[in-house]
This record gives structure tokens, C-alpha cells and sequence, in this order.
């Protein structure tokens, strides 16, 4: 099987088979990216997600992880799109705005079970610097170092930025849930999400 | 360990095929069920809709696509979704099917090729569409609600307009698909706001209290986008319509209109409509500016009377004094018919000829003659008739005439008789509307002093004195006194009468005596029934005071007149007979007072059958007549007549508790067990009509007492 970077060269040459093979393997990922956050609307942002890709091909240099890159130039596009359309001037100011805060509607297709519903409700509100890394982590099951090629941050930072979300998480499950059942149900997903990251 | 990674949805599916489409060059079908999904027609907040192709019926569908829910199952969201699917209506998008994926519920519907109703806007529609596509809007509405169904998010983005102009309300009931989850989850106003049900600004504010909507905040959300088609501009929390500007296509917006649309705006819910119905009438003209009526056998004779009335003289100001109120009939009209409407079979005459001429009027678009022919109908359906409803219609024509050009200098008077149509059918509030807004149109078109606005002060005068307002009665009266000239006796005799019953009401009984023999000896001089009613007037002051001889000799005279006057049979002669009747029962000759009574029943069985609802009144007096004279069975069954068309009728509680409670008291030697059930269906009718049930419970404890 050929590797990602191969792929990508036989794309920028022409290869529309090949595109469509890059597509399939990173389009769930790059699409959830988006979508927890911006809504459904975001068939233009993933394009150019993956056009980015191609056309910077050089910068990666088949180095590191492909995944990494691709979500490195989603993260950029992420922001890109947030700085066009909501008021924020800098980016700065929008990684601290949570979802809640930009007022997009993001997709409800993400979190569909029960249990959970608190806890999409929960990413929901903590800033974007925070979701961002904990959903990588998570969903993704990204390393710290991978995180910090996407982010463009050193390790280190992603590990302090970590743990300091997964306390925003806690901190905001318990203000927001509503009875102690529900509560319990949502630490023991919380106890699965750190016990996944604290294996990091 | 279950991990929280989002599935692959539809809408997922659907956007890789898009990325790869573009990208790749290549694309698979993408499914929901049967359906293939093609181009996305739109995403909104509650779900993305997509053009769709139905393969088995060969047709083009629209699929709407919603996310399950995190805290619903899906049989409940189906449910939901089948509760909209009931509606079925011209102006409601049809659902063809429903269904469940794994990861969504899919909608497949009507598709409609169009534009929103806000796109539409933009093209400049003329007045009468875009009442005609707010009225089609409202009626989908209605049709929902009919079936229990509630829109949660109405506003002009959720309303199509297809090609050939046909409307349909879209997105019904979907805020609460999602809605439910988010009360439950957070519980707290802020959530609501930021979620999607219901888009802030046409949302009621009760909705956005965090409380679940209902039909009454559709009515609302209705009425912000009605301002906005019509001004142009959502209407904000403190605004009322009269300081915006409508757009120009429409110009002036009917203050009917404008009234209709402030109360479906009121804070508070209770306050608006109870439906919208009555708001869509509101917009509904009935009248359609391109009819042609060809009247050829008609013809001969109107070409008389529109030649009359299109006359250049102006009709003096004029009416000719009744108790009830004062009519305001055209002149010309009046002249036309002859003295005719003195006798019975010539107001039928009058009926057929100007309800003949009004559509020639409309059609011909002569606006003022329609609207004074309207006029008059109601005048004459209601005082003649005691045909509330259809001089209601009448009415409705009148505004109709109005609106296409009718003068509004003929306002005052269309709206003056629908306001005492409603009086005499016992609905206050809506008379007094009426009133005040013939009032206005009055002062406004003719200045304060006019004849007809004097009138219409003392119309509402008496409304006020009705309803217990004495001082604003009396400031009325003092206002209206000082506009009348000395010649206009017909109208002095009126202040003096109003002012003799407000004495009356305020127990100035001394003051109040003078002033009603003042009256009687001021109506001397005309005669008849307004004789006839002034000795009434002074024959229950005269009771109430004591002086029961000089009552009795009162209602004597005054009964006399009736006879003299009327005949025996007249129906006119009902509504003095009442007040004989209950005079004479006040005074104890319960003879006399069950003849009259009787009377009344007799003549209008005879005119209008046994189920009118003036028939109420009489039974219930020949029921306490009968109570006093000790016949129980005879009182029950006349007070159970009575309730009964009390009921059918509508009439407003105060009467209905009075009457069942009066039947209570009958039956209470006759049989304990449905006196008490008289008793507590009185309790009952007061408190569902907001008032004070406690003589109505005393009734009950009494009866439950002694068994």
C-alpha cells in the first residue's frame, strides 16, 4: 500500500484516483473536525482543506505523520473561516471563545448517545484552545507531539493544555448537569476520557 | 469501553460525495432509504434539506434530514414527526414518508420550487398579495393547530412561495424535536436562546423565557413577520405599528389591520386572540375587486337607487332616536326606501335591494356607495332583524368597501352600527372597539362637535355605564353635552336619559327621579317608543325607591304606548316588554309581570323560532315569576329552556351562572341531587369566566345543607 505522502504526489500530478483514495482515508476525520464546530455547511472548508494539502505539498516533505499536517492546515483553515465571519480581530481572542460563545450551530449528528449528551453540551462551552486538543486527543487518539504539529504549539504545552482542559470539562459537567444519575453517567465518561488520555 | 466517536450520518455521507464530486471528479449515490439525494436545497439549524428523487413514484421530493437527537429516542422524534405529517392542508407542505436511520430521522416532503416568502419580498409585491400570502400562511397555521400541532418556529423563512404563487408554511413542529433535549439537559433561558428553537425576534416572549411554545406563540411569531411584510421592519418589544411606516406598495395599512396585529403582539398570551381566526379575518376582504356581477333582471330597479346615492348631495347628518342607540343610516338611502322599514314586509324590500346593489357598487368600484349600502345592511340586520351574525358579515363588507377606496369619511358610520350590532348581542368589549374607532373616524374626518361624533360619545356612554364606569360616563356625558346645540332635542333627550340612569347607578335616587320625569315629559313631545321606554326607565327608578304605585302606573302607560304604537305582535315591542316584565316582577305583580313575559316569548317564537337566543331573557323571568308563585316544575322548566339557549348561544357567564342558579333554587324542592348539580355547574361557568363564584358556592353549600 502505498504511503499518504505517495498519494498525495500522484494527486498534484494529476492522479484523480488518487485524490479520491486521500479522501477516503482521512475524509471522516477532517469532516468531524468541522462539523462539532461549524455546523453542517462545511463541504466548502474541507475542500480546501484537502486542496490546501496538495498545494503545499512541499512543506511537508513526507516527514512526521500526513494526519498531522492535513489537520494542521485544517486547524489554520478553522480559524481562517471564524476570523472572516465572526468579530474576533486576532487569534488569540477566538481560541478563548467556546462554541457557545461564536454562536454557530454545530452539527447535533455528532454525539448521539444519552449518556453523552451533557458532555457535548460541556465541549460546547469550554474554549476552542481546549476542545481542540481534547477531541484530538480522544476521537482522534492523537500523541501529544502530533497535537502539537497541529496546533503549532510545543509538547510540553499540549500536555499542560491537556490537563487543564480536562479540568474545564470537569468544572463544567458539574455546573451544568442537572441530576445526580446523570452526573455519575457523565463522570464515568469522563473517568473513560481522561482514563484514554492519561495512557497517552 | 464505548468510545465517544461521532458516526457516519447521511449528511457526513452526503458531503463526502460532494468533496469527491469536487475533487476527485467522481461521485456515488448517496441514500436514505429509498430516496437518492441530490443537490442540498439548505441547511438550517434544525437539519439540512436536500432535493431528492422518490424512485418507485418517479418523482422529485424534498428530504430533510435531522440529526438523533442525543436524549430522544427515535420512536419519539417519529411520533413527533407523524403529528406534522397530520396536518394536510393547501398551505402546509405535504409528508409523503418518514423514517429512521441509524444516525438521523428523514423527512421526505412536498418539494416545492420557489422562493421563501423573505426572497419574495424582494420582488415588490403589490398590497393585496401580500395579504393574500400572509392570510394562505395563516391558514396553514390554523390547520395545524386544528390538529394539535404548533409550528414553535414560524417566521418568513419558513414560508414557501412556488411559481405559480401558491403558499406553504415548511419546518413545522421541528423546534421541538430538538428542543426538549435542551430544556431537559441545561434547564436554564440561556440554553434556549442559544439553541434552534425558535429564531430570537419572532419568537413570543414567553418562548423565550425558556417555556414550551403553543399556538398562541405562533399567533405571535405570525403576527412579527405580518409587521414585517407589511412595514418592512420587525417590529421591536415597545414599538406599536402606528410609528412605523408601511412600504409603499402598501400605503396605508387598515387601522383594523394594525389593531388585529398589535393584539396578537400583546406580552402577555392570554391577551391575544384565542385563535387565529378572527386575526386572519382581520385581512380577509372578502372581496375580490375583479368580480363582475351581470345584473340584468336586477338592473331596472337599481339604476333608481345608484343614481341616488351617487347623487352629489351629501346626506345631512341625521339620526332618528331609539333607546338602544341612534341609527346612522344614510339619508338618501333612508329616502330611497321610503318610510319603509316602519312595516315589516317593506324592510325585506330594503334588504333586497341593497344587497342587490352592493356588489354592483363593488364591482363598479363606486367604494363610497358599497360602503354606505354596507352600512345600512347592518343597520338593518341587526335592528330590524336581530340578525347578529349577518350584520357581522355586513360589516366585514363595509371594511372591504373601505379599503378599496371608501371614503373614510363613511368609517364612522359603518363602524358606529357594528359596534351597537355588538353591544345589543351582549359582546362589550368588541362593541366598544367598534365605538372607539367609529369615534375616532368621527373626530378625525368631521371634527369633535359632529353630530355623528356626539352620537357615537353617547353610545359609548352608555357601554360605560353598562359595564360600571360611571365616571368616565359622566365625563362623557358633560363632553358631549357641551357640542350640543339646542335644537338637537334628540340628542339632549338622550344625555338626559344617560345622565338619569347614571344617577340611578350611583343611588342618587332623588336627582335620579327628577331627571327621568324630565325625560318623560321631554319625550312627550315625540311620542311613542321613546316615550314608551322612558316611562320604563321611571317605572324601575320609581321601584327602586319605593314608590310602587307610581311605578305600576308608569309601565301601565308605557305598555300602552307599545300596544298603541306596535301592535301586539311586533317584535320591537320585545325588549320594552322585558324591561315591563321585570319591572312589574320587581314591584310583585307577578300576574302582569308572567303576561309580559309570555308575551315576549310568543312573539319571538313566532318570529324567529325556538332557539333564539333573545329568548333566554324572557324564559328566565317567567321562570322566577313562576318560582314566586310557587310553581316550581313550571319555574324548572323555563329556567332549564333558558340555560340551555344561554349555552347554545354563547352567553357570557355572569347570565348563564344567574339563570342556573335560579334553576337550582327551583329545583331544590323538586329534587335536591340536580339542584345541586344546577348550583355547582354555576360555580363552575363563573369561575372559567373569571369571576367571583362566591354567591354561586353559598347556592351550592345551602342546597347541601338541608337535604
Amino acid at each position: 500500500m502505498r504511503s499518504d505522502y505517495e498519494v498525495l504526489l500522484a494527486w498534484r500530478d494529476g492522479d484523480s484516483d488518487a485524490a479520491d483514495e486521500l479522501i477516503h482515508r482521512y475524509f471522516d476525520p477532517i469532516c468531524r473536525f468541522f462539523r462539532s464546530k461549524l455546523g453542517d455547511d462545511v463541504d466548502d472548508l474541507i475542500q480546501r482543506t484537502f486542496l490546501d494539502c496538495v498545494k503545499a505539498h512541499e512543506r511537508f516533505r513526507g516527514e512526521g505523520s500526513f494526519r498531522s499536517y492535513l489537520f494542521s492546515i485544517a486547524h489554520h483553515r478553522l480559524f481562517d473561516h471564524l476570523r472572516a465571519t465572526r468579530r474576533a480581530p486576532d487569534f488569540d481572542s477566538l481560541t478563548s471563545l467556546s462554541v457557545r460563545d461564536l454562536g454557530t450551530t454545530p452539527s447535533g449528528a455528532i454525539v448521539r448517545s444519552e449518556e453523552y449528551s451533557l458532555l457535548k453540551d460541556a465541549l460546547d462551552e469550554l474554549p476552542l484552545e481546549h476542545r481542540v486538543v481534547l477531541e484530538l486527543s480522544y476521537w482522534e487518539e492523537m500523541s501529544a507531539p502530533e497535537i502539537a504539529v497541529v496546533v503549532g504549539i510545543p509538547p510540553n504545552t499540549v500536555r499542560s493544555r491537556l490537563s487543564r482542559a480536562r479540568a474545564a470539562l470537569r468544572s463544567k459537567l458539574e455546573s451544568l448537569e442537572a441530576d445526580p444519575i446523570q452526573r455519575g453517567a457523565q463522570l464515568e465518561a469522563l473517568g473513560r476520557v481522561t482514563g484514554r488520555l492519561i495512557a497517552d | 469501553m464505548r468510545k465517544l466517536v461521532p458516526g457516519v450520518d447521511v449528511v457526513a455521507r452526503d458531503l463526502r460525495q460532494r468533496v469527491r464530486a469536487a475533487l476527485a471528479g467522481r461521485r456515488d449515490e448517496v441514500r436514505v432509504g429509498r430516496y437518492t439525494l441530490g443537490e442540498r436545497l439548505g441547511v438550517g439549524g434544525m437539519g439540512v434539506v436536500f432535493r431528492g428523487r422518490d424512485p418507485v413514484l418517479e418523482r422529485d421530493v424534498a428530504v430533510k434530514l435531522i440529526p438523533l437527537a442525543a436524549s430522544r429516542s427515535p420512536d419519539a422524534m417519529l411520533r413527533e414527526a407523524k403529528a406534522m405529517a397530520k396536518v394536510v392542508h393547501p398551505n402546509v407542505v405535504e409528508v409523503f414518508d418518514l423514517g429512521v436511520t441509524d444516525t438521523e430521522l428523514f423527512i421526505v416532503m412536498q418539494l416545492v420550487e420557489g422562493q421563501s416568502l423573505r426572497q419574495w419580498l424582494d420582488t415588490s409585491p403589490s398590497y393585496h398579495e401580500r395579504l393574500r400570502v400572509l392570510r394562505d400562511a395563516g391558514r396553514g397555521l390554523e390547520a395545524a393547530h386544528r390538529m394539535g400541532v404548533v409550528h414553535h418556529d414560524f417566521k418568513p423563512d419558513n414560508v414557501l412561495i412556488s411559481a405559480d404563487g401558491e403558499v406553504f408554511v415548511i419546518d413545522f413542529g421541528l423546534a421541538a424535536l430538538s428542543e426538549e433535549d435542551t430544556l431537559e439537559t441545561a434547564g436554564a433561558a440561556e440554553v434556549y436562546q442559544r439553541d434552534v428553537g425558535g429564531t430570537l425576534g419572532y419568537a413570543a416572549p414567553e418562548r423565550c423565557a425558556g417555556n414550551k411554545g403553543d399556538a398562541l406563540c405562533d399567533q405571535y411569531s405570525w403576527c412579527v413577520s405580518a409587521g414585517e411584510v407589511l412595514y418592512g421592519a420587525v417590529r421591536s418589544a415597545d414599538q406599536t405599528f402606528s410609528a412605523l411606516s408601511p412600504v409603499p406598495q402598501v400605503g396605508r395599512v387598515p387601522l383594523r389591520i394594525r389593531r388585529a396585529l398589535e393584539r396578537g403582539l400583546r406580552t402577555q398570551p392570554t391577551a391575544r386572540f384565542e385563535r387565529l381566526t378572527p386575526l386572519l379575518r382581520a385581512l380577509d376582504t372578502g372581496w375580490r375587486p375583479s368580480a363582475r356581477l351581470a345584473l340584468l333582471g336586477v338592473f331596472g330597479v337599481l339604476v333608481g337607487s345608484v343614481a341616488l346615492l351617487s347623487g352629489g348631495q351629501e346626506p345631512p347628518r341625521r339620526p332618528s332616536v331609539v333607546r338602544t342607540g341612534i341609527p346612522r343610516i344614510d339619508l338618501h338611502a333612508r329616502l330611497q326606501l321610503g318610510g319603509a322599514w316602519d312595516q315589516a314586509g317593506d324592510v325585506e324590500n330594503a334588504l333586497a335591494v341593497l344587497e342587490a346593489l352592493y356588489p354592483v357598487a363593488a364591482s363598479e368600484h363606486e367604494a363610497r356607495i358599497a360602503t354606505k349600502a354596507a352600512t345600512t345592511l347592518v343597520w338593518l340586520h341587526w335592528w330590524e332583524k336581530h340578525d347578529a351574525p349577518a350584520a357581522r358579515r355586513w360589516v366585514k363588507q363595509g371594511e372591504a368597501a373601505l379599503d378599496a377606496g371608501g371614503d373614510d369619511l363613511d368609517a364612522g358610520a359603518l363602524y358606529y352600527n357594528a359596534g351597537a350590532t355588538e353591544v345589543s348581542a351582549g359582546e362589550l368589549d368588541a362593541g366598544r372597539s367598534h365605538l372607539e374607532t367609529a369615534l375616532a373616524y368621527d373626530e378625525g374626518e368631521r371634527g369633535p362637535g359632529d353630530r355623528s361624533a356626539v352620537a357615537t360619545m353617547l353610545s359609548l356612554a352608555n357601554l360605560d355605564l353598562l359595564q360600571g364606569d360611571y365616571e368616565v360616563a359622566e365625563a362623557r356625558l358633560d363632553a358631549a353635552q357641551g357640542y350640543i346645540p339646542e335644537s338637537a332635542r334628540d340628542l339632549l333627550e338622550n344625555v338626559e336619559s344617560l345622565r338619569a340612569s347614571l344617577l340611578l347607578k350611583q343611588a342618587r335616587y332623588g336627582e335620579a327621579l327628577r331627571a327621568f320625569a324630565a325625560v318623560v315629559d321631554y319625550s312627550r313631545d315625540s311620542g311613542g317608543i321613546p316615550l314608551a321606554y322612558a316611562l320604563a326607565n321611571q317605572s324601575r327608578a320609581l321601584g327602586i325607591v319605593g314608590r310602587v304605585e307610581d311605578a305600576r302606573a308608569a309601565s301601565a302607560e308605557g305598555l300602552a304606548i307599545i300596544d298603541d304604537t306596535l301592535g301586539p305582535m311586533s317584535v320591537r315591542a320585545v325588549h320594552p316588554l322585558s324591561v315591563l316584565a321585570e319591572q312589574n316582577h320587581r314591584l310583585g305583580n307577578f300576574d302582569e309581570a308572567r303576561v309580559q313575559a309570555s308575551r315576549a316569548v310568543v312573539i319571538l317564537e313566532s318570529e324567529y323560532g325556538a332557539d333564539h337566543a333573545e329568548l333566554a331573557g324572557p324564559l328566565h323571568l317567567l321562570g322566577q315569576v313562576a318560582l314566586e308563585q310557587s310553581r316550581p316544575r313550571q319555574a324548572a322548566k323555563a329556567l332549564q329552556r333558558s340555560v340551555a339557549l344561554r349555552k347554545q348561544h354563547g352567553a357570557r357567564p355572569a347570565a348563564t351562572a344567574a339563570t342556573l342558579m335560579e334553576l337550582a333554587r327551583a329545583l331544590h324542592s323538586i329534587s335536591s341531587e340536580r339542584a345541586l348539580a344546577a348550583a355547582e355547574e354555576a360555580v363552575e361557568v363563573l369561575e372559567r369566566g373569571g369571576l367571583d363564584s362566591a354567591k354561586a358556592r353559598g347556592v351550592v353549600a345551602d342546597i347541601s345543607r338541608e337535604p
